[in-house]
């Protein structure tokens, strides 16, 4: 036994990392946008934002990034009314370190936030989490939207991010409602003339959504779809998630299709924090790769002949699927085959991969272990041996 | 001793009821006033040696307003907001009336019911009940009936007519003997508003409101507002009683200042700072405004309407609310108000106007269009 390292991950592609996550323009289908040193989900961004004549809507967690600010200002000189809803404020000290929250600097952010209030009406929560973009909802034959995994912040679109266009305008108005919801209702706070006060007690009705799949304060539809196409996926199941842990339904749903034979593939990004999750998956079979700037979140699976996923920005953590405020889509046909061609990419260069325990023998490659005392990934280094 | 206030028992209206409490420039029962409140409406000459002496002398003039300063009650100007606050309580909590037991006498005030507007001066007096019975005598130490030396009396001066159920004053006339004193204003009562009925409307605007401008009549008292207006009184409370009003609309007032003055009159529900004073808690709001000119008229309600904009969101419900509020506030006026979706097209080009000419980094879009726009774009 003493030979054995346990929960360990081994660099199976050394070198740097891919600057454009296997899309060298960004642009693997015809919806769909990644991450990446080409700038390309930015521009589509932009593009979205820019193209705005009346109304835009924004939902994102973090909102850093002086491109998107400078968007928000040549959409507002157009006299387009502009809508945010984010959860960094002054009151926010319960995500500190999530998602890429760590990277921006919170006095940053709220700064950035103050400056865009002047020219649009921003509300924020702590558990608003969706990501996405709406220009001219109510105008069917202008109206685009953009479903985005990363927030807006100037280094998460270098990531291994997804932004899915959508076009279907029935679509985007279930979209927009999901937006409403969450304005109205969702958000805690709103920014006036710099201060953070509570929301005035004005609420719309809640809008009924169909397609659009969310964990609200009332509805878990993105938690049933996921559970509902797990445990009905026919043999292979991908998922992609920067977050995992055993405290929800998803994770219950996979330990499930483990223990029925069906193959799950997950990608996450190398961290300590998914190793609890990690352990107990791989623990049943799960094959597991890992990559440093993982953040998309996806699941892909077969249900009766047909490629069906679900794209979400929802971590499979409680905070997610149980509660929070988040949007997933349902894709199919066209889109779930693009989505997997993304998904086969990333794992071909995705160059971390999780092992229950291995030989110290066969150790060749850098190794990272999980040390259960501390909880903490760390670097294995062989001991030296005697002369 | 008669004790007479030089200037009125502040009035206002309270939950249906004339309340009554005191500023005086006799402020020698107030200590008394006081110690009954403090001590269960009950005081023995005990507690007051307790409290006030051996340097209270318990006799009226000087000393007690300078006891009174070494407190911390009286100002330097001997006002009484204090005790006017305390008293004010009281009624509250007793809706009906206020009893100060004195040793070998009963000390009343009393709510006049449902007459709120009148010419009013007030005596307090001492009265005593010796049994069931209300003695216009005192039976109380030396001390005491030097400061208030017969029951406590208010009295209603009816003086243009205008009260004419001074029966509903049954309270008054029932418990104290009808000994109605006509005491000669040392207080500017001109305030209390000439109830001449209006003329018909005269002038009609078009534009942003539609509306018709009633000639008021009541200029002269338009003219003692005005004066009023120049602080003769700290602590106008009054005003909550008249019917109507004629407010000029001044650009020099701040918002603020201006927001106030609309605020005093109309439904202030929580302690709030008018432009005379701090105000509590009244429910008397939607005092109409009768504008002079029309710019009076317009500048009034465009500044109640962007108030009301600034202060939430919007819909079509609130907005018929608001237009309720405003037609009440300008009774017998047509006031036609653009829809929401007029008022965001109006402003929306205005934007556009402003954005694409302006330089964005000094714009701030103020919160009232969001709270219309807000509502119009998310729903």
């Amino acid at each position: 036994m003493s030979n054995e390292l346990k929960n360990i991950w081994t660099l199976e592609i050394p070198g740097a990392p891919d600057p454009h996550n296997g899309f060298e323009n960004g642009r693997p289908a015809l919806n769909f946008v990644v991450g990446g040193k080409s700038g390309a989900l930015l521009e589509e961004i932009k593009r979205i934002m820019l193209s705005a004549t009346e109304i835009l809507c924004i939902s994102s967690f973090l909102l850093h990034s002086k491109d998107i600010v400078d968007a928000v200002y040549q959409a507002a000189k157009n006299a387009v009314r502009v809508y945010i809803i984010t959860a960094i404020d002054e009151n926010l000290n319960i995500f500190a370190d999530d998602d890429d929250f760590s990277l921006a600097k919170k006095e940053d952010v709220i700064k950035m936030s103050r400056e865009l209030e002047r020219i649009s009406l921003i509300r924020t929560a702590a558990h608003i989490h969706s990501k996405f973009i709406i220009a001219d909802p109510k105008i069917p034959v202008k109206a685009k939207a953009i479903f985005l995994t990363p927030n807006l912040s100037q280094e998460a679109f270098e990531n291994a991010e997804i932004g899915y266009i959508i076009h279907d305008y029935s679509l985007i108005n279930d979209l927009f409602h999901h937006f409403c919801n969450g304005f109205w209702i969702e958000c805690e706070r709103e920014l006036v003339n710099g201060k953070y006060v509570p929301k005035q007690n004005f609420l719309l009705p809640e809008k009924n959504i169909d397609s659009i799949l969310v964990t609200s304060k009332k509805k878990t539809s993105l938690r049933d779809a996921l559970v509902t196409i797990i445990s009905t996926a026919e043999s292979d199941i991908f998922i992609a998630t920067y977050g995992i842990s055993d405290d929800n339904a998803v994770f219950s749903a996979l330990m499930d299709a483990l223990n029925q034979g069906k193959k799950v593939t997950i990608l996450v990004r190398l961290r300590s924090k998914v190793m609890d999750a990690v352990i107990k998956l791989a623990a049943k079979g799960a094959v597991i790769l890992a990559n440093d700037n993982l953040h998309a979140k996806f699941v892909i699976c077969t249900v009766q002949g047909k490629k069906v996923a679900i794209l979400m920005t929802a971590n499979i953590e409680a905070m997610g699927i149980e509660y929070g405020y988040e949007t997933g889509i349902r894709l199919e046909n066209d889109d779930a085959y693009a989505l997997e061609s993304i998904a086969s990419k990333w794992i071909s260069i995705f160059p971390w991969k999780f092992h229950e325990k291995i030989v110290l023998t066969k150790i060749q490659q850098k190794v990272k272990y999980f040390d259960e005392k501390s909880k903490q990934l760390k670097d294995y280094e062989p001991p030296v041996q005697k002369k | 001793m008669h004790i007479q206030l030089t200037r009125p028992m502040k009035t206002k209206r309270y939950r249906g009821k004339l309340e009554i409490y005191i500023k005086a420039e006799a402020p020698e029962v107030f200590p008394f006033i006081l110690l009954a409140s403090e001590n269960n409406d009950t005081l023995s000459p005990e507690i007051i040696k307790e409290k006030f002496l051996p340097t209270f002398p318990i006799q009226a003039g000087i000393n007690v307003i300078e006891e009174l300063k070494r407190y911390g009650i009286l100002d330097d100007k001997n006002t009484l907001t204090v005790y006017a606050n305390e008293i004010l309580k009281k009624f509250r909590e007793t809706k009906e009336e206020m009893i100060f037991k004195f040793q070998g006498g009963v000390y009343e005030f009393h709510i006049i019911e449902d007459v709120f507007y009148s010419n009013l001066l007030l005596t307090m007096e001492p009265y005593v009940y010796k049994g069931n019975e209300l003695k216009n005598e005192v039976d109380c130490p030396d001390s005491l009936n030097n400061m208030v030396n017969k029951a406590i009396s208010a009295f209603w001066h009816e003086k243009n007519g205008l009260i004419k159920d001074m029966e509903k004053t049954n309270v008054l006339m029932k418990s104290l003997p009808p000994k109605l004193e006509v005491l000669e204003s040392k207080v500017n009562l001109t305030l209390l508003i000439n109830l001449t009925p209006l003329a018909k409307p005269t002038l009609k605007v078009q534009g942003d409101y539609n509306f018709t401008i009633p000639t008021p009549t009541n200029l002269g008292f338009t003219a003692v507002f005005k004066e009023l207006l120049g602080s003769q009184f700290i602590d106008w409370k009054e005003v909550d009683g008249i019917e109507r009003l004629y407010i000029p609309f001044d650009d020099t007032l701040t918002d603020l200042e201006k927001s106030k003055m609309v605020k005093t009159r109309h439904r202030f529900q929580t302690n709030t700072l008018g432009p005379f004073g701090e105000f509590e808690t009244c429910e008397a709001f939607d005092i109409p405004i009768y504008p002079l000119t029309e710019q009076d008229l317009k500048s009034w309600v465009s500044f109640i309407l962007d108030e009301k904009f600034k202060a939430q969101y919007i819909d079509d419900a609130i907005f018929s609310e608001i237009q309720q509020v405003l037609k009440k506030m300008f009774p017998s006026m047509e006031l036609n108000f653009r829809s929401l979706s007029e008022r965001s097209q109006a402003s929306i080009s205005q934007f556009k106007q402003e954005f694409s000419t302006e330089d964005l980094l000094k714009m701030h879009i103020p919160k009232q269009f969001w709270h219309v726009q807000a509502v119009l774009d998310l729903s």
